[in-house]
């Protein structure tokens, strides 16, 4: 009996001896397609019997995973293992309409993403982007204001998946209170002592508003003008999760107004575009999309995606469904 | 009876209220002697009664450092010397305990705004985030950018376990990170935390971080020197948010160049608010223009502090926090 068909798109940097030792259940393709239209092509041809996907969200064809590559998807097809937490780019509908199902990468990307987010939180709070920028100038701390300390201020973080928890276990060795808000309420031991409350709630009583939820057609500029009017004045926001989920625009007018005293981002609407707002402000901290970018992490994600595609060809189930995937297996 | 005479060298922006409060204990006077040469002319004149300071770090640029040749100018009636900060090396203690002047500086006060500095360069040096926010403003998000390392499951080397070095330990520990710690002396079980306990070589050869929380003083100048750096761990990450001269900076600049360590996390630096250029052209190492305790909460915490110590050593003769060095003299 010949072996499952699996395809590589994109690349695997350190989990190649994971990767290759896949061919003990599975014959192993890597996506060569030039271009997205070759790659429809290659569907109906050399790839038309895969099994199942080891997905990367890279520049090459079917990075995005859209209806129009989903259509053209063979029916052998039952399984896409995405490499990352956020997997806004493939329509997880459109999938599970078509029978396919997909796998994301959480609890690896755990750790990583929160040290960035706790990173921002400090350097948001302690203004740290302008003290760095005006001794790199040269000009030592010249004029450079106080800021404010992290303790005993109250943090809100905005989606307590794993995360957000991460984000709370760090925030509270630096004095942090934590509130949450959530789809749904945490169990006590989850929660760990966070409060939960209400969405309006967050916003209204939180120094610091750290978001750390997926980007979803309910998401999408979830923090907007609106959003920005409920919270306290002065208020710090952090973003690691994805850029939509704030409007960039509201965000650059609430700092230019004061109503945000400073933000800490990784992730913008339009990456690598950045609001030209946000460049000019040397307040603000600005990293580039780096929150998983270590090797230990991208070992463990790209192995955590192999674990997905070795389960799916062995037992025909995925170890980490998406949410919106679950009910229907 | 008149109220003792105390002195503000430098400026209280917080605290200002407690301040003057304490004339309900002492008359109040603010320096306004121009420099080195005018105060010492000064505490032969209106200043010749004073009992105790108020010194700020940045009013070192009007008097100088306390040292012998300036201690000796300073009227018999003088006993006590109240600093705003926890690094107290602008003044030399032995010829402050000859002349029986005691010192007390800013402990504990401190140890959350520095530890936090501290955390954020240890994971800014770890992750290399500031070659990302540079490239990132160069407009070229994070192409070229390398890959960098997780903090958990790191040992970070702790030199100097004091109450700064404790903090730090607590905030290490949040993100997955082993601490050990040489100290000039072993701490008890419960200070210690769970920290073990090494020899300073130790320290140098297995820490993956290694974060200077020790104070300087004669012994400590230079203690990471290009010896120590040849004891360490090939890659390791240098942290300093104590003072400049406990490490070489130019033998951290070679150390940079050779990869010996791989990144740095700088408050402090020799010469401050000079920068060796091997620094400054770096673009791997995060530097900070000694933030430590700059915060509006912390620098009131401190101020108070130093007022309540004034206020202690004029009501019942002993003060709250006096430097280590003297600690067996009340």
């Amino acid at each position: 009996m010949t072996k499952p068909h699996v395809l590589l798109l994109g690349e695997i940097v350190h989990a190649k001896d994971e990767w290759e030792a896949l061919s003990d259940i599975a014959t192993l393709s890597v996506c060569d397609s030039p271009t997205e239209e070759d790659f429809i092509k290659d569907l109906a041809g050399k790839y038309s019997d895969i099994a199942a996907v080891y997905h990367t969200h890279y520049s090459g064809p079917a990075g995005v995973i859209d209806k129009d590559v989903i259509g053209a998807l063979p029916p052998s097809l039952k399984f896409i293992c995405h490499n990352g937490a956020g997997y806004d780019m493939i329509n997880v509908n459109a999938c599970a309409e078509k029978g396919i199902l997909v796998s994301n990468t959480p609890g690896t990307v755990d750790d990583a993403t929160a040290d960035v987010n706790m990173f921002l939180i400090l350097g948001a709070l302690r203004e740290f982007n302008l003290s760095m920028t005006t001794l790199r100038k040269g000009n030592w701390n010249k004029g450079v204001p106080l800021a404010h300390d992290p303790e005993g201020k109250v943090l809100g973080i905005l989606g307590m998946g794993g995360i957000g928890r991460a984000v709370k276990r760090r925030a509270e060795g630096f004095g942090m209170i934590t509130q949450y808000h959530n789809r749904k309420p945490l169990s006590d031991e989850m929660a760990a002592g966070a409060k939960y409350v209400g969405f309006d709630e967050l916003l209204a009583t939180s120094d610091v508003i750290s978001l750390n939820l997926p980007l979803n057609a309910h998401t999408r500029h979830i923090i907007n003008k609106e959003s920005f009017a409920k919270m306290k004045d002065g208020v710090i926001i952090t973003n690691t999760a994805r850029g939509a989920v704030i409007d960039e625009q509201a965000l650059v007018d609430a700092l230019e107004s004061g109503k945000v005293r400073c933000a800490g981002l990784d992730v913008f609407e339009a990456e690598p575009e950045i609001h030209p707002g946000l460049i000019a402000n040397e307040k603000v901290i600005l990293l580039p999309h780096v929150g998983t970018r270590t090797y230990e992490t991208q070992k463990k994600m790209e192995i955590q995606v192999i674990e997905n595609v070795r389960s799916a060809i062995t037992e025909a189930k995925l170890l980490t469904l998406v949410p919106e995937h679950v009910h229907l297996v | 009876m008149t109220k003792p005479h105390i002195l503000l060298l430098g400026e209280i922006r917080h605290a200002k209220s407690e301040w003057e409060a304490l004339s309900d204990v002492a008359t109040l006077s603010v320096c306004d002697s121009a420099n080195r040469e005018e105060f010492i002319k000064d505490l032969k004149g209106k200043y010749s009664d004073i009992v105790a300071v108020y010194r700020t770090f940045p009013s070192v640029a009007i008097t100088g450092r306390f040292d012998a040749e300036l201690l000796k100018e300073f009227p018999s009636t003088f006993k006590y010397i109240c600093h705003n900060g926890a690094g107290y090396d602008q003044i030399d203690v032995a010829p402050c305990t000859d002349r029986g002047i005691h010192i007390s500086n800013c402990p504990s006060t401190v140890d959350d705004a520095t530890a936090d500095v501290n955390m954020f360069l240890i994971l800014g040096a770890l992750r290399n985030f500031n070659d990302a926010m540079v490239n990132l403003r160069k407009g070229n998000w994070n192409a070229g950018v390398p890959l960098s390392n997780d903090p958990d499951g790191k040992v970070l080397g702790i030199l100097g376990m004091g109450g700064i070095g404790r903090a730090l330990k607590k905030r290490a520990e949040a993100f997955g990170m082993t601490v050990q710690y040489y100290n000039r002396k072993e701490l008890s079980p419960e200070l210690a935390a769970g920290a073990k306990y090494v020899s300073f070589d130790e320290l140098l050869a297995t820490s993956d971080v290694l974060s200077l929380n020790l104070p300087l003083n004669p012994n400590t100048r230079h203690t990471i020197n290009k010896e120590a750096f040849e004891k360490m761990k090939d890659g390791i990450i240098i942290v300093n948010t104590a003072r400049g001269a406990v490490m070489d900076e130019a033998a951290l600049v070679d150390a940079l160049a050779s990869g010996k360590v791989k990144n740095a996390g700088l408050d402090v630096f020799e010469a401050e608010p000079k920068i060796h250029p091997g620094l400054m052209s770096n673009e791997k190492v995060i530097l900070l223009p000694h933030m430590g305790t700059l915060t509006y909460e912390t620098q009131k915490k401190m101020e108070v502090q130093v007022l309540d110590n004034i206020r202690a050593a004029l009501t019942t003769a002993k003060l709250n926090t006096i430097v280590p060095e003297q600690a067996g003299l009340q």
